[in-house]
């Protein structure tokens, strides 16, 4: 009951620097584990995909969205109440492919990475790329397969963070026959 | 006055200088054994009703114009002298005397009183003894010398004292003499003498003199008075030098009063008032000293009074703690307005320093340091510079200011070897510079820096040790130098830039190649002691492991019946703890052996720091435990190079535990000896390992050609060689192996296993044979010794082609009846030729055909010998054997046909030739039949038959296939190898020249075995008496009965009959014809049906009757059953009766 | 305005340090260094009076002749050390009558230490930093090299 009482869009206040450094413990921890760079991303990005099919089932709950007529709609969900929901912030969506298949997510400030400075031996981390991983999971679970990557990172001294989502294709639902 | 004398305290304002030093030659040995002995009298109590006590500050050296300021301050007056003189004899006495006196003159404005010791003389002289000069005869024989001394303190002491009472006791009134110091006498030239200012200025110093004696002459508490009416005095007249005299001697009294333990910091060394203190009480506060305040009524500003301490509490006039270093502060802010009184403004802030360090306050002790190092004194010479920032160090340190302390000590170090110095005193400077190493936290001991990165003032540490290198160098102590760049190198590795690393590996081989590094402990005169700096991160090592020997070479425990090869430590199978431990593993020994007088390998990962190529000379295994001949090897690692594996070569010895502690390089001429207990970050996997004793070495060749090819991954099985044969299938090849005993032992024993691997073909006979008999004949084979051994490979794979032999034998007409007579073929007896079309080459089973299959197997050779093989253990070396068989005949089909005996029959196979060659094939002493490339031809055999139930069956197998149908298999197999040896089928490629054997075993299906099967049923007929079964006819006389009988024996488990058999007649016409109507030729004595009871296992019965030829002929008797009587259930096979051939003639006449 | 800034680790060696001009760099070194008598000396002497305190501005340690030593220490010990021109007239001596009289927040020098330390805080937020290690971190050093720049 109580679990479902909280479950409103006002978010509870929490130490910004706890979860920051909490993300940051564990990237630290996964350069750690694993030698490279390369695989330390797709560790990012499986549990990011864990975390995005969990997560959706609380999104919904909370954000009481209705289904997406189109992928441009399923942008401006994720920019303005997604990413404000959990992490505060509106990206701004830009970079529109004539397809309106393709978008930009613009992040000004992205909190996962305040404090964070890249050593030079990790150059070809992606530091962030959880959040790439929980939109691609949190997508699946509504029948689109898409694709999430950064483009542009202000760790590696680009101005802004740019996370481009591509629409790969719509997921049919394989129910068994007889439960339509 | 130019010359501090920074040792002084505040409490030497209360002692008298005395001056000792030696007249004419006096050697410098025994002038100090002298002059220590008289520095022991330094508080002789005085016998006074007061109890004064005394001090005596004894100097053997003391400059004239210091003791121009003795009115100044009392304390730096020279009162005494004692001469020391060494006279061997009379003669040289006057001039001693002389030279005695010229001293006296030097400081004769002051002195109280002067004494003579005169050494080698026994008051042999005329004169009249002196009281100033005592003789002794030696300067062994003087016991008396501290008693002198003593006496002449006393009169120190007498003329003290009346001198104090002389100046104490001026009347008001008279005229006080104004005392002075140097540099002020001009200034007081015309001054009025008879103003009030100025005879307050004479009071006031006079008071402060007093002051002085009275402090001289233990008198604390009077010269307290004094002090304060003296800054009373002076201060009203602003003579602010001596205002900061009285004010220090203020604060030196109450520092007195205060710390009766001293100042100096060497408790209780020089200082001690007796033994009535305990020294912890020493530096603590005299309890209620602050609370005494000065008593304002007994401070007059226009008299003396003689007796002051009658007034004035005990403890009254004593400055706190805390103001004395108020006056201190204010004494020597009135001695910095004067330039000349520079000397005595810094000896004032050394010793505020040093009573603020025994108050603990450091802070402020800072303060007067700060201003001591700002005290522009005149030009300093090096050596008083030296002195200078030495004692700066010094006091820093006895604040607790140890970096700051460091910082000039090494600006002393500095100042030894400065270039305007004629001879820099490298020694000192290098002396110096250790004694800053705590200060900059930096030890020597390489040890201290195996923890990661270093952290600590790398820079400033690297430009202490680049000066411990130089002052080292200089020093002429190459070795010194060596090690400290050495350490510097090691331990700042990762401070340095790249072109510091060259510059300093560059200097570092320049020293070496005189004097090389060494891993010697460097003991300096000082009792320090440098430890060696092995390179450990020349190169990096990050990974170690010993490297059991080759699987050819590794030697193997005999199992025992009580030793188990695997000893686990945990009851448990498996537990994670055990599987996760990562922590000490490297002490662990591991599970393989070395082998003594085997080389073994130590594998290390590297890699090179540096930004040039590093060259690693004599790099070796360190070892214990064993004997061990380290095979040192030189290599060269490219600059800032990745991990490079490096293998380590050595050969114990001994036989023991081995334990590889760790490697010793050389680098840019620097040995070191690198422990892996020292080694950060290191992984090993263990570094213990057992050695055991000696083996010999097996080396095998063979006939074979060896193959690249490489044998299919089986555990437990490492090839060292790998040979390779293609051979028909059916041939037989012969393998020579040559062993020879490569090592040093002999080779004792030897066992061959062979073990062949896992294949899907079917595989007939023995592949591998061999007789070990004549090689160990030649054993022991000795070092170098070489013998053979041959193995016979026979490759017998399956001969069928298992989709294409036809499974009913009767459908190309050949009867399995029974019965001759329906057969076509019945007489041929020899090999029947039957010309096939070849099959055509693209068809499946022509690929079938060519499809070469592989055997391998893998002979194993055991071997041991010498004292490995007392200790048992052994060796085995593994050749791998890699046979290609390529198929010679296939037998497309096989079938049977009965032979005219019944004993008897024909099999018949159809044989292809799969080769590309001509072959010949024959079965035992046939003739051979020529097969061209691809032709399939049917060969007949005429065999006997077989009776397998004959075939003993060993009882151990018997059990062991306990499994029904395991046991006929095996029954199965048996029965093809009989027939097979029966058949002898061979194969020959003239071109060639090979041939093999070709067998028959695995196309021998459940229905040809019954065909070739002797039936358990044995039928016989005999005509007259005479077995009557193969082509011979039986012959008979027409018109005599001929006697038939049939007998059965049974061999079969069960019991048969009872059966009826009708005897049928016949001719054969030989044209396909048989006449059964042969009522008129043949009548039958009695029945023609034959009646035979049941027949037991094992059991025989026979039946009778008769027969009789009317006619001559040829006639045959078929013997038929009656079709209600044969037992369906049994075989047909079963009433293979033979055909009865008689031949009826003519009687003779 | 600052001629040097260092950061001292509570086990007392350089975190980081940085000085303008760079050629007499090791001069500073020895500077810093000597001056944490003085830091250690001040520390243990205030040392349980302000312990309820948040930060320990340390006000000028000592004086050379061309140069003065400020310093300020985190209640986790670690140390900030700065070397002033004495020329500089910005800090003047009448901070170290403020300190004393208690008001040491409005002085300049106080700022300057607290941009520091948020700075510092920073660095030791960075994921990527093990305390302990010497700082390299880009940000820091642009900081540092500001406050050496400006004149506040």
């Amino acid at each position: 009951m109580s679990r479902q009482a909280n479950r409103g869009t006002e978010s509870k206040k929490m130490s910004s620097e706890l979860f920051t450094l909490t993300y940051g413990a564990l990237v630290t921890q996964l350069c750690k584990d694993y030698e490279n760079d390369e695989d330390v991303n797709k560790q990012l990005d499986k549990m990011g995909y864990n975390i995005g099919v969990r997560l959706i089932e609380d999104f919904l709950a909370r954000s009481n969205v209705g289904r997406c007529h189109d992928f441009r709609e399923t942008a401006d969900v994720i920019a303005k109440v997604a990413f404000k929901m959990y992490l505060g912030i509106t990206p701004s969506i830009t970079n529109w492919s004539p397809a309106g298949d393709e978008f930009s997510l613009i992040l000004e400030n992205n909190p996962l990475v305040d404090f964070v400075e890249l050593p030079d031996n990790h150059s070809s981390l992606i530091y962030s790329n959880l959040l790439c991983g929980v939109l691609r999971g949190a997508l699946e679970m509504v029948q689109m397969a898409v694709e999430a990557k950064f483009v542009q990172d202000t760790l590696k001294g680009d101005g802004v963070t740019e996370i481009r989502m591509r629409f790969i294709r719509r997921i049919e639902d394989n129910l068994p026959a007889g439960e339509e | 006055m130019s010359v501090p004398d920074y040792m002084q305290c505040a409490e030497d304002h209360q002692t008298l200088l005395v001056l000792v030093r030696p007249v004419g030659a006096v050697s410098e040995e025994n002038f100090f054994r002298i002059y220590r002995r008289i520095c022991t009298v330094s508080h002789p109590g005085v016998r006074d009703s007061q109890r004064r006590a005394l001090c005596i500050r004894y100097r053997h050296h003391y400059p004239p114009e210091n003791n121009e300021w003795g009115d100044f301050q009392t304390h730096r007056k020279v009162v005494g002298l004692i001469a020391v003189a060494d006279c061997c004899s009379a003669k040289d006495w006057p001039q001693a005397l002389e030279k005695f006196h010229v001293q006296k003159e030097a400081y004769g404005a002051t002195l109280y009183d002067s004494r003579l010791l005169v050494f080698g003389l026994r008051g042999e002289l005329a004169e009249p003894p002196r009281p100033d000069v005592a003789f002794y005869p030696s300067y062994d024989d003087c016991a008396t010398v501290e008693k002198r001394v003593e006496d002449f303190i006393e009169s120190l002491f007498i003329v003290l004292e009346s001198k104090r009472l002389d100046r104490a006791t001026d009347k008001s009134g008279d005229k006080i003499p104004l005392l002075c110091v140097p540099f002020e006498k001009k200034d007081f030239v015309g001054l009025d003498t008879d103003s009030r200012h100025y005879k307050k200025r004479c009071q006031g110093r006079m008071r402060k003199h007093v002051g002085d004696l009275c402090l001289q002459a233990g008198m604390l508490q009077d010269s307290l008075v004094h002090y304060h009416m003296s800054v009373e005095l002076l201060r009203s007249v602003n003579d602010f030098l001596w205002l900061g005299a009285a004010l220090e001697g203020l604060c030196s009294a109450s520092v007195i009063y205060h710390y009766p333990g001293g100042t100096s910091g060497k408790t209780g060394a020089r200082r001690f008032q007796g033994s009535s203190l305990p020294a912890e009480a020493a530096n603590r506060h005299r309890p209620g000293a602050q609370e005494v305040l000065i008593d304002p009524g007994a401070l007059t500003t226009n008299g003396i009074n003689p007796d002051t301490s009658a007034e004035i509490g005990r403890a009254k006039n004593c400055l706190s703690p805390e103001d004395i270093i108020d006056k201190y502060k204010e004494a020597i802010s009135y001695y910095s307005k004067y330039k000349n009184a520079g000397v005595i403004e810094l000896e004032a802030c050394v010793k505020a320093v040093r009573v603020l360090a025994i108050q603990k306050r450091s802070m402020e002790a800072s303060e007067f340091l700060q201003n001591a190092v700002y005290i522009n004194l005149r030009q300093l010479s090096e050596e008083e510079k030296i002195q200078r920032y030495s004692i700066l160090s010094e006091l820093y340190e006895l604040i607790g200011f140890h970096r700051k302390s460091a910082f000039f000590k090494r600006v002393a170090a500095m100042q030894c070897v400065a270039p305007s110095i004629a001879e820099p005193g490298w020694r000192a400077c290098y002396k110096l510079l250790l004694e800053t190493l705590p200060g900059y936290s930096l030890s020597l001991d390489p040890k201290d820096f195996n923890k990661g990165t270093h952290r600590g003032w790398a820079a400033v540490q690297m430009r202490l040790l680049h000066e411990l290198v130089y002052a080292s160098r200089r020093m002429g102590n190459p070795a010194l130098s060596v090690r400290h760049l050495s350490f510097l190198l090691q331990t700042m590795l990762d401070f340095l830039s790249d072109q510091e690393k060259k510059d300093i590996t560059q200097s570092l081989e320049t020293y070496t190649s005189k004097c090389p590094g060494t891993m010697e402990l460097i003991t300096l005169p000082d009792g320090l002691t440098l430890p060696p700096v092995p390179f450990t991160k020349l190169p990096i090592v990050r990974h170690v492991e010993l490297l059991g020997l080759p699987a050819s070479l590794r030697p193997q425990k005999m199992k025992s019946l009580l030793g188990q090869s695997m000893s686990t430590k945990s009851p448990f199978i498996y537990s994670p703890i055990i599987a996760h431990n990562r922590g000490e593993e490297r002490n662990k020994k591991i599970d393989f052996q070395w082998v003594q007088g085997d080389v073994c390998e130590v594998q290390l990962m590297v890699y090179n720091p540096m930004p040039f190529e590093l060259r690693v000379e004599n790099m070796g295994l360190l070892t214990s435990g064993v004997e061990f001949e380290s095979l040192p090897a030189a290599l060269s690692l490219p600059a800032e190079s990745g991990l490079y594996p490096v293998t380590l070569v050595g050969v114990p010895q001994t036989t023991g535990m081995i334990t590889v502690h760790g490697y010793h390089t050389t680098v840019f001429g620097v040995f070191s000896d690198c422990l892996l207990d020292h080694l950060p970050g290191i992984k090993t996997s263990g570094s213990t390992v057992e050695v055991i004793p000696a083996l010999p070495r097996l080396q095998i060749s063979t006939s074979l050609p060896r193959s690249a090819h490489s044998l299919q991954p089986s555990s437990g099985d490492e090839i060292s060689t790998n040979v390779s044969v293609q051979l028909y299938n059916g041939e037989t090849q012969q393998l020579i192996v040559k062993l020879e005993n490569i090592g040093m032992e002999p080779l004792e024993k030897l066992e061959i296993t062979s073990k062949i691997l896992t294949t899907k073909e079917k595989l007939y006979g023995d592949f591998l044979s061999w007789n070990l008999e004549e090689t160990l004949a030649q054993f022991p084979l000795q070092p170098g010794k070489v013998a053979t051994f041959t193995i016979n490979i026979k490759v017998k794979l399956d001969f069928s082609c298992q989709e294409n032999l036809l499974q009913d034998l009767s459908d190309d007409g050949i009867s399995v009846s029974g019965f001759p007579l329906s057969s076509p073929f019945r007489q041929v007896i020899r090999p029947r030729v039957e010309s096939k079309p070849v099959n055509p080459p693209e068809s499946s089973r022509a690929g079938d055909f060519s499809h070469v299959k592989t055997l391998e197997a893998i002979l194993n050779f055991k071997y041991s010998g010498g004292p490995g093989h007392v200790e048992g253990y052994y060796r085995s070396l593994s050749l791998g054997l890699h046979v290609e068989v390529e198929p010679s005949v296939f037998f497309t089909r096989v079938s049977t046909l009965p032979a005219t005996s019944t004993r008897q029959c024909h099999l018949l196979l159809d044989v292809f030739n799969s080769t590309e060659h001509e072959l010949t094939i024959s079965a035992r002493s046939n003739e051979e039949l020529i097969l061209h490339a691809g032709e399939c031809q049917r060969m007949a055999i005429q065999v006997d038959k077989f009776n397998f139930e004959s075939f003993p069956v060993p009882p151990g197998e018997k059990r062991q296939f306990a499994n029904a149908e395991q046991l006929e298999e095996e029954r199965r197999e048996a029965r093809g190898l009989e027939i097979n040896s029966k058949l002898g089928i061979r194969w020959r490629v003239p071109s060639l020249q090979r041939s093999g054997e070709a067998s028959v075993e695995g196309l021998l299906n459940q229905l040809v075995l019954e065909h070739l099967q002797l039936a358990p049923l044995q039928w016989d007929v005999l005509v007259d008496g005479q077995l009557c079964d193969c082509e011979a006819a039986a012959a008979c006389q027409v018109g005599d009965p001929v006697r038939l009988e049939v007998r059965l024996t049974n061999r079969s488990p069960r019991s048969v009959g009872p059966f009826a058999l009708t005897v049928v007649p016949f001719q054969d016409h030989q044209n396909g014809v048989h006449n059964y109507d042969l009522h008129d030729t043949i009548s039958f004595v009695g029945s023609s049906t034959f009646y035979l009871d049941a027949v037991k296992p094992l059991g025989q019965s026979a039946c009778l009757g008769a027969l009789l030829f009317l006619y001559a002929g040829d006639f045959f008797l078929h013997i038929r059953f009656h079709e209600d009587s044969r037992s369906k259930e049994l075989p047909p096979s079963w009433f293979c009766l033979p055909s009865v051939h008689v031949r009826a003639l003519e009687a003779q006449a | 305005m600052a001629v040097c800034i260092a950061v001292i680790a509570k086990e007392n060696y350089p975190l980081y340090i940085r000085s303008t001009p760079t050629e007499n760099e090791l001069k500073f070194h020895y500077m810093v260094h000597t001056s944490l008598d003085v830091v250690d000396e001040k520390i243990s002497a205030m040392g349980k009076a302000l312990v309820d305190q948040r930060e320990l501005y340390l006000g000028l340690l000592y004086p050379t002749e061309d140069y003065k030593v400020y310093g300020y220490v985190t209640n986790s010990k670690v140390k900030f050390v700065m070397v002033v021109d004495s020329s500089n007239t910005a800090l003047r001596d009448n901070e170290i009558r403020s300190v004393s009289a208690g008001d040491w927040r409005t002085t300049p020098g106080w700022w300057m230490f607290r941009k520091l330390h948020n700075s510092y805080t920073d660095v030791m937020c960075n994921p990527f930093y093990n305390p302990g290690d010497r700082i390299q971190s880009r940000a820091f050093d642009n900081m540092v090299m500001s406050m050496m720049i400006q004149v506040c």
